[in-house]
């Protein structure tokens, strides 16, 4: 019976973490860099390379440093895998930019941001100490055999991964500030 | 392992005996069913189509077609392992309510057979008036039936020996006030005929008899009032009025009462350090322990013998102990020891006892008499401690 367990649960990933979100000001907006960790199961890789379309959608909150939220609405980035069957190839959509990528390392930065710029930096006030949360989540996938929906935040056992990034204030934003 | 936990453990045996069997063969069929859409060589063959087609429409179609076909392989064990949590939820789900249920069924249960116990712990305490309630369960209510009537058995036996016993005890009692009242009789009787015949027939020494004569008579009529009098205090005696109080009071008052035979060494009371409270009245429960010393110090005589009288708690009880080193009771006084009129002494009234146990049962205590061995006598009295006497009342 446990043996049994065992392999129905080896799908199952170990605990999906996202790392510490790295806050800089790039073209004058807040721009949030972060990565989740262990977001790959065997059959995550195995619904991606059906042909399924596989959606990670980030969403990034603006915190003040007292948790209340900051005048911003929280944002939402949506990334995207699809493998083409008769290529074999990949077509990656990261927020607008779509790319094509043919092997495995390439698609991975789907569960990645990566200086991706939010929020104008006139929207925090000087010296209002914030922080940035990152949550992320799989959308459910569509089953053509059945009609139904399947939720793959199942592969992470509905655990939404979440991390907040260090406090900071403007000033210290615009002392980062990284290029275009 | 209480009726109630059996009952439920069955219950939920029976329930996992039931779903496990299903969950496993439905597991199964699942399985099943999706290798048997999973084949490799379709895979293959819609791979090879989608390479070579050239028409885009028919193109689209095998896509799609591949699309759902790998899906379908790629998604069976996540789909599996739904299934299985589905599945373990819904058996955690069955074995809740069966748990819920069989909790129910087992309050009903055990519900009569705890009323049959608690009644059966008051009826060992002397409440014969309890009664189960009926229960609907058939062969609960037998039992509750058979346990009611045997109740109602032991009430009217009960009643039945009282009656008995209060009839036998009036009978004691009128044969002894009755052979108390002749004893004198015949004296004054042959006084009062001797003094008539000194009268008329010798009267020269008439002045000395006649004194003499009456000294006699009037130490009867004595005898008898004090007799009366001891009874007419016992029929008097008032309900007590209960109060906290600390019972080494009342043994340290006999010291003092006693102080010469203490002094003696003829009486010795042990007393421990720490309060002993009650709900009492404090004079009755000194009349009744005085009682108690002096009939220990009469037991023993004026040589030799020791009465102690010991103070101690146990459990929620006091325990007060007269004990003397006297001859003892006879045997078959000890059941009878403490009904009115009853004496282990000549010329005793036999109401001191009866007034100790009238006090004793008064503070819902209790009084009872053995034989030391190896020899003199044992008065012990057991008396709730206040926190107990307070819940009853």
């Amino acid at each position: 019976m446990l043996a049994v367990l065992g392999i129905f649960f080896s799908g199952v990933n170990q605990r999906v973490e996202m790392s510490l979100p790295v806050v800089e000001l790039r073209q004058e907006r807040i721009a949030v860099s972060c990565v989740l960790q262990r977001p790959f199961s065997d059959d995550l890789l195995n619904i991606i390379d059906s042909g399924t379309p596989v959606e990670l959608t980030f969403i990034c909150r603006l915190r003040k440093a007292d948790g209340t939220p900051a005048s911003p609405p929280d944002t939402t980035v949506k990334h995207r895998v699809v493998k083409d069957l008769a290529t074999g190839t990949y077509e990656i959509t990261l927020g607008r930019r779509t790319l094509i990528a043919s092997r495995f390392t390439e698609y991975s930065q789907i569960f990645r941001l990566e200086t991706v710029p939010l929020w104008p930096v006139g929207a925090i006030n000087p010296g209002m100490s914030c922080f940035v949360e990152v949550s992320a989540a799989l959308e459910p996938i569509h089953i053509h055999a059945t009609g139904q929906q399947y939720d793959l935040m199942a592969l992470w056992n509905y655990r939404v991964p979440k991390n907040r990034s260090a406090a900071f204030t403007r000033a210290m934003l615009e002392r980062r500030q990284v290029g275009p | 392992m209480s009726l109630r936990l059996r009952f439920i453990l069955s219950a939920m045996m029976l329930v996992l005996a039931g779903v496990l069997p299903v969950g496993w063969y439905a597991m199964s069929a699942i399985d099943q069913s999706m290798r048997f859409w999973h084949d490799a060589q379709v895979g293959d063959a819609l791979q090879q189509s989608l390479v070579n087609l050239d028409d885009p429409v028919v193109r689209k179609q095998v896509n799609e077609a591949l699309i759902r076909y790998k899906q379908l392989g790629a998604l069976q064990r996540p789909l599996e392992r739904r299934t299985l949590l589905m599945g373990g939820l819904l058996t955690a789900l069955i074995l809740l309510l069966a748990t819920v249920v069989s909790w129910a069924l087992a309050v009903q249960l055990t519900r009569p057979l705890r009323s049959v116990a608690n009644a059966a712990q008051k009826i060992a305490r002397g409440d014969l008036t309890q009664r189960v309630p009926p229960s609907r369960i058939r062969e609960i209510a037998t039992l509750v039936n058979a346990f009611n009537d045997m109740v109602t058995g032991l009430r009217e036996s009960h009643e039945a020996l009282a009656r008995a016993e209060r009839r036998a005890a009036w009978q004691d009692i009128a044969r002894a006030i009755a052979h108390e009242i002749k004893n004198p009789l015949t004296p004054m009787r042959l006084t009062t005929q001797r003094l008539r015949e000194r009268f008329t027939d010798n009267r020269q020494r008439f002045e000395e008899s006649f004194m003499r004569s009456t000294d006699m008579v009037l130490a009867e009529i004595d005898r008898l009032e004090r007799l009366a009098n001891a009874f007419s205090t016992f029929a008097k005696m008032p309900a007590p009025v209960l109060a906290p109080m600390d019972v080494r009071g009342v043994v340290s008052d006999m010291g003092e009462l006693f102080a010469a035979e203490r002094e003696q060494g003829r009486l010795e009371l042990l007393l421990p350090e720490h309060p002993v409270p009650i709900m009492g009245d404090r004079e009755q429960l000194k009349q009744a322990l005085l009682n108690l010393v002096k009939n220990g110090l009469e037991a023993i005589g004026a040589e030799g013998g020791k009465v102690t009288v010991s103070l101690a708690t146990a459990r929620d009880e006091v325990l007060i102990e007269v004990r003397d080193t006297g001859p003892g009771i006879p045997h078959e006084m000890l059941k009878s020891l403490f009904r009115p009129y009853v004496s282990t002494k000549p010329g005793g009234s036999g109401i001191g006892l009866a007034v100790v146990d009238r006090v004793i049962t008064d503070h819902q205590g209790r009084v009872v008499a053995r034989n030391a061995a190896p020899y003199g006598a044992i008065f012990e009295v057991r008396l709730p401690l206040e926190k107990r006497l307070t819940k009853g009342s």
